[in-house]
């Protein structure tokens, strides 16, 4: 909770699926994250209260199952997101923003920071206005970066965030670090910032 | 007899039990290491700390993860059953490896020699040829070669890598990998062998000096 305080966020936490519901009805809040396993039932049953009662909520479903069905249930039944337990705070983060964003936005896709353009829509990056050819994995790493801008994101959570859980971590550093060098270069020749520093290693940290 | 197996049976729903219960504990380890990193004038040796808890938290949740694997293979929660093109999947399994495959400069050819469909599990054939050809790709060397031949009723997959001593029937058990190069489970072949199983493929697994090839009759 503190993670999100930190960022300007009011978190409430409820323990179960008695009090989720009473907060939901009385307050309006930009995303719901439910467990699965609460001690007075499942965060399904707050998802379908939720819809039916048509509460203006996203909602992020964590689970310890990863089996797709559940995945699909979850998402059929409304929920916005589906992440399996145990997953990278900054993977979460990327996604309660993610999710806030679209809830928000009207009209507008775009994201200034600086001098860098990202318009989420086209999935298109300008840097000082000209546009940058950037690979499918290029952007989803900007955009992760964005996301978790000014706090440090490991390089194990990029890797899962760019392949999925299936790569183990070291055999994808090299993969991470190139993927990166070219990033930056990029975002560089179009006389961008480098805002992308490295952390002893151990990981990055978008600084804005 | 019927003693052992209820013991046998308890054994094994404890351990799936315990891998499940294992994945909040680990959420909230992973969480609050990430939380940690975070603080303000963190010293290097701090930062790396940090870094060794949280690689040995997701190597404990592969680890966790490929377990509940098994045990879902071996539970049959794989059932469905469609035809399934073995070069699309095996296109797929490579496409997957894309960025490893660049990265050490792998050369990648696939020969056709037979079209080759089967009415199987798609998730777990998925699974088998990932698990494969992520094998060939991170066991191999830089500059290297995945060959992947396809006959009506068995695939090939030969790889160039390093020599290895390891036996075929040790090759297959949990936890056993023969390349120090990489921090590998073990878990991959386990998985593929549990999956052949249930599908009723066999495999057999040949080197020859720095060569590997492994044959996956499809019965």
């Amino acid at each position: 909770m503190f993670y999100f305080s930190e960022q300007g966020f009011n978190c409430e936490k409820a323990r179960t699926v008695e009090e989720g519901l009473s907060k939901l009805h009385s307050y309006d809040y930009d995303c719901a994250v439910l467990d699965l396993g609460l001690p007075d039932g499942s965060g399904m049953d707050i998802l379908k209260e939720i819809r039916s009662s048509r509460i203006e909520v996203g909602v992020i479903i964590l689970s310890a199952n990863s089996n797709l069905d559940n995945k699909i249930d979850a998402l059929d039944f409304g929920a916005d997101d589906y992440l399996t337990k145990p997953f990278h705070l900054s993977e979460l983060n990327s996604r309660i923003k993610s999710i806030i964003r679209r809830k928000k936005q009207s009209g507008s896709s775009t994201i200034q920071l600086n001098e860098i353009e990202i318009n989420t829509d086209a999935k298109e990056v300008k840097v000082n206005g000209e546009l940058l050819h950037l690979t499918k994995k290029e952007y989803d790493l900007l955009l992760y970066f964005y996301y978790n801008r000014n706090k440090v994101v490991t390089k194990s959570s990029i890797a899962e965030h760019l392949w999925g859980d299936f790569m183990d971590q070291t055999d994808s550093f090299d993969s991470v670090y190139s993927h990166l060098k070219n990033l930056k270069k990029k975002i560089k020749d179009n006389g961008g910032e480098d805002y992308i520093k490295s952390m002893y290693g151990v990981g990055y940290i978008f600084k804005v | 007899m019927s003693e052992d197996l209820e013991k046998y049976e308890e054994l094994k729903r404890y351990s799936e039990n315990l891998s499940h219960e294992l994945l909040t504990p680990l959420t909230i380890i992973r969480s609050k290491a990430e939380l940690l990193l975070q603080s303000e004038n963190l010293s290097e040796s701090d930062l790396r700390n940090i870094d060794v808890i949280l690689k040995t938290v997701g190597k404990l949740s592969r680890l966790n993860r490929g377990l509940i694997l098994l045990s879902k293979i071996k539970n049959d929660q794989f059932i469905d059953r469609e035809e399934l093109d073995l070069s699309e999947v095996i296109s797929e399994s490579l496409e997957l490896m894309e960025d490893q495959i660049r990265h050490m400069e792998l050369s990648v050819r696939i020969e056709m020699k037979s079209k080759t469909k089967i009415y199987s599990n798609s998730n777990l054939v998925h699974i088998l040829f990932n698990n494969l050809i992520k094998n060939a790709c991170v066991h191999n060397v830089n500059g290297g070669y995945i060959k992947v031949s396809l006959y009506e009723d068995k695939v090939v997959i030969e790889n160039s890598g390093l020599k290895n001593d390891i036996s075929e029937s040790d090759l297959f058990h949990r936890f056993t990998s023969g390349d120090d190069r990489i921090d590998s489970l073990g878990l991959g072949l386990s998985i593929v062998k549990n999956i052949c199983e249930k599908l009723n493929f066999t495999t057999h697994y040949t080197t020859e000096e720095d060569l590997h090839f492994f044959v996956l009759k499809l019965n």
